[in-house]
């Protein structure tokens, strides 16, 4: 945890509002605070990999209607150092996230915050992954 | 009889001193990129005016012949940095420095890349293909690495690169008071084809206690994806 | 009679000590202090001697029937990672006897294996420390190794169940522990190391199945960059596979080059 907090700590002043990936593209995304989308849905898909990861959640709607968002994140390598594992996420968990959304794709979003299915709360813009 | 002996003595500890050379640092360790340098300012990679940009015509049209779609577009495509972009990141994947005696080893955790810098006098050999790390020779100026790379693959991405670029770096560890030992990578990057004049740049990296190197493989969401039986071509940015 | 004879012993005895003398000083100062027994070095590039190590029979391999349904059911386009540019995973990487190099690395904390293939990078620490609490498998899995005498003890814990253990598609669980002995050994051929391999999975194998691999220096051999190479040729497919008119440019620029 000290390291995890230490790492926090320095990257606190490297943070921009985009993420500090390498070289993939996330111009796609509107990282405006105000532009902020947040859902509540179910997990379906949950790929923990590099060079990015990816959550996949159905969104029901008032009417009734279901719709697949994609939400993603940074490479597996560096979430896995800020405490997340494999098992975070699972088909069937109930989440909530608040997301920067795509430019174009409406139900697309790069993830800013997580309220896991156990209530736990992830945040992202405090350390810029 | 022990003058004999006395003098075999002396010789054979000369002898043993010139054939024992250890360096004069040693940098292994877990590097992680800070943009915080030792004197605890913000620095910058790259001067301000940086000639990224192919200045003459001549070089514009080199960098578009040169294109290439599977190598060149950064959003399907992860692939390495290489020479010399790969030690100026400061995103925050960590660099493994291994010290032997006859080379230093660098394993870069973006992309799972490794280096490797000769210090035993090799020349690149003949007909040696370039790649993405190029070929490295380096030797010790007192507490500096003093490092040569040729030999790197050109290309455009992720930023243009001829058969000429040549990389002179100067590594060396300096104190970064709080932040423990430094590493700082100084870096002088020339490419006549694409640059007006040589240019440098500059990096710093620390330690932090018990920090690993990770394991990065480009392919891995393809891979999930296959394995997890997903079928089409449905990871965004690929 | 008797002082000549003395004489000549005297002068052979003080011979023998003064070049024993010579050769234990020239041995303490050309090089470092022996440790009480020396750790041979198991450094430089090395490469697997196909001809020396058998791959498993799987017919006799004591698998259990969950195994051998995997084997049965193995599809090697989604389950080999190698297919994918993706490692090959300990202990795949040392069983291969396919002719890729790779390079050994020896320094006081870490023994490092670096394969060129598909860029698997073995650590074994040894500096006495323990395995993790709670180690989240992975491809190469936790290495903790130490010199017992002239021989590295390796044991390797949480390997992810995403790596096979050959082409057959030869399973193992997250659970597999391997035990290596790993030495160094003249022989006709020249200087070999051997590595002594003992794999434990009771989910996988009734009893624990063992495997010895020989490696002889290839000191010549180039480290070619092959994971890059690998996923240089995955997009390249891919882009002929999706996007046929950049492929044709993509052909056009190469042709031209």
């Amino acid at each position: 945890m000290k390291t995890c907090q230490l790492l926090g700590l320095i990257i606190l002043f490297l943070s921009t509002t985009g993420p500090a990936l390498g070289h993939h593209s996330t111009a796609n995304f509107n990282f405006d605070d105000s532009a902020r989308q947040t859902i509540q849905g179910v997990v379906t898909y949950w790929s923990f990999t590099n060079p990015h990861s990816f959550i996949e959640v159905d969104v029901t709607g008032e009417d009734g209607s279901v719709v697949s968002h994609t939400i993603f994140l940074t490479s597996r390598v560096a979430l896995q150092r800020y405490g997340w594992r494999p098992s975070s996420l699972k088909a069937g968990d109930k989440v909530e996230i608040e997301g920067s959304p795509d430019y174009e794709k409406p139900n697309e979003m790069y993830l800013q915050r997580i309220v896991f299915a156990d209530g736990k709360v992830w945040r992202r813009d405090e350390i810029a992954l | 009889m022990k003058r004999l002996i006395a003098l075999l003595v002396v010789f054979t500890s000369i002898q043993a001193q010139a054939a024992n050379n250890p360096a004069p640092v040693d940098l292994t360790g877990v590097w992680m990129p800070t943009a915080i340098g030792p004197t605890g300012e913000r620095t910058q990679v790259f001067p301000e005016n940086l000639p990224f940009l192919p200045e003459t015509e001549a070089g514009r049209a080199a960098y578009e012949a040169n294109y290439n779609p599977v190598v060149d577009d950064a959003s399907r495509s992860c692939l390495p940095y290489g020479m010399p972009r790969q030690m100026l990141v400061r995103a925050q994947y960590p660099t493994e420095i291994i010290q032997t005696d006859d080379r230093i080893t660098m394993i870069v955790e973006l992309h799972n890349d490794v280096r490797r810098i000769y210090l035993d006098g090799r020349q690149k050999p003949d007909g040696l293909l370039p790649s993405f790390m190029g070929f490295s020779t380096g030797h010790w100026e007192k507490d500096e690495l003093v490092i040569e790379t040729t030999g790197i693959r050109p290309g455009g991405y992720p930023e243009p690169k001829s058969t000429d670029l040549k990389v002179t770096e100067r590594i060396r560890l300096v104190d970064g008071g709080d932040a423990g030992t430094m590493l700082e990578l100084k870096m002088v990057i020339d490419d006549p084809v694409y640059y007006a004049a040589p240019f440098t740049a500059i990096n710093y990296f620390r330690q932090y206690d018990g920090l690993e190197m990770g394991e990065y493989f480009c392919s891995e969401d393809l891979w999930r994806q296959n394995l997890d039986g997903r079928t089409g071509d449905y990871i965004p940015w690929r | 009679m008797t002082c000549t004879l003395e004489d000549k012993r005297h002068r052979d005895i003080k011979a023998r000590i003064l070049s024993g003398l010579i050769s234990c000083l020239a041995a303490i100062f050309s090089g470092p202090l022996p440790a009480a027994e020396a750790a041979p070095d198991i450094s430089g590039t090395w490469v697997p001697v196909s001809s020396l190590s058998q791959p498993w029979d799987t017919a006799s391999l004591p698998l259990t029937a969950s195994a051998k349904d995997a084997l049965a059911a193995f599809d090697p386009a989604r389950q080999d990672s190698s297919a994918f540019c993706m490692p090959f995973g300990t202990p795949r990487n040392m069983l291969n006897t396919a002719p890729d190099p790779f390079e050994i690395l020896v320094t006081d904390h870490q023994i490092t294996f670096i394969f060129d293939r598909l860029g698997d990078v073995r650590r074994i620490s040894t500096d006495g420390r323990p395995f993790p609490e709670d180690p989240i498998p992975s491809w190469m899995g936790y290495s903790i190794g130490s010199w017992q005498g002239s021989t590295l003890h390796v044991d390797t814990i949480a390997m992810n169940a995403e790596s096979i253990l050959a082409d057959s598609g030869l399973p193992h669980s997250e659970s597999l522990t391997l035990s290596e002995e790993i030495t160094l050994m003249d022989s006709e051929i020249g200087l070999l190391l051997i590595d002594d391999m003992t794999l434990t999975d009771p989910e996988n194998f009734r009893t624990p199945i063992r495997a010895t691999r020989y490696f002889q220096r290839a000191p010549y051999a180039t480290m070619s960059e092959g994971s890059s190479l690998c996923l240089l040729d995955m997009w390249r497919e891919r882009l002929e596979n999706t996007n046929r008119e950049m492929f044709r440019e993509l052909q056009a620029q190469e042709a031209g080059q």
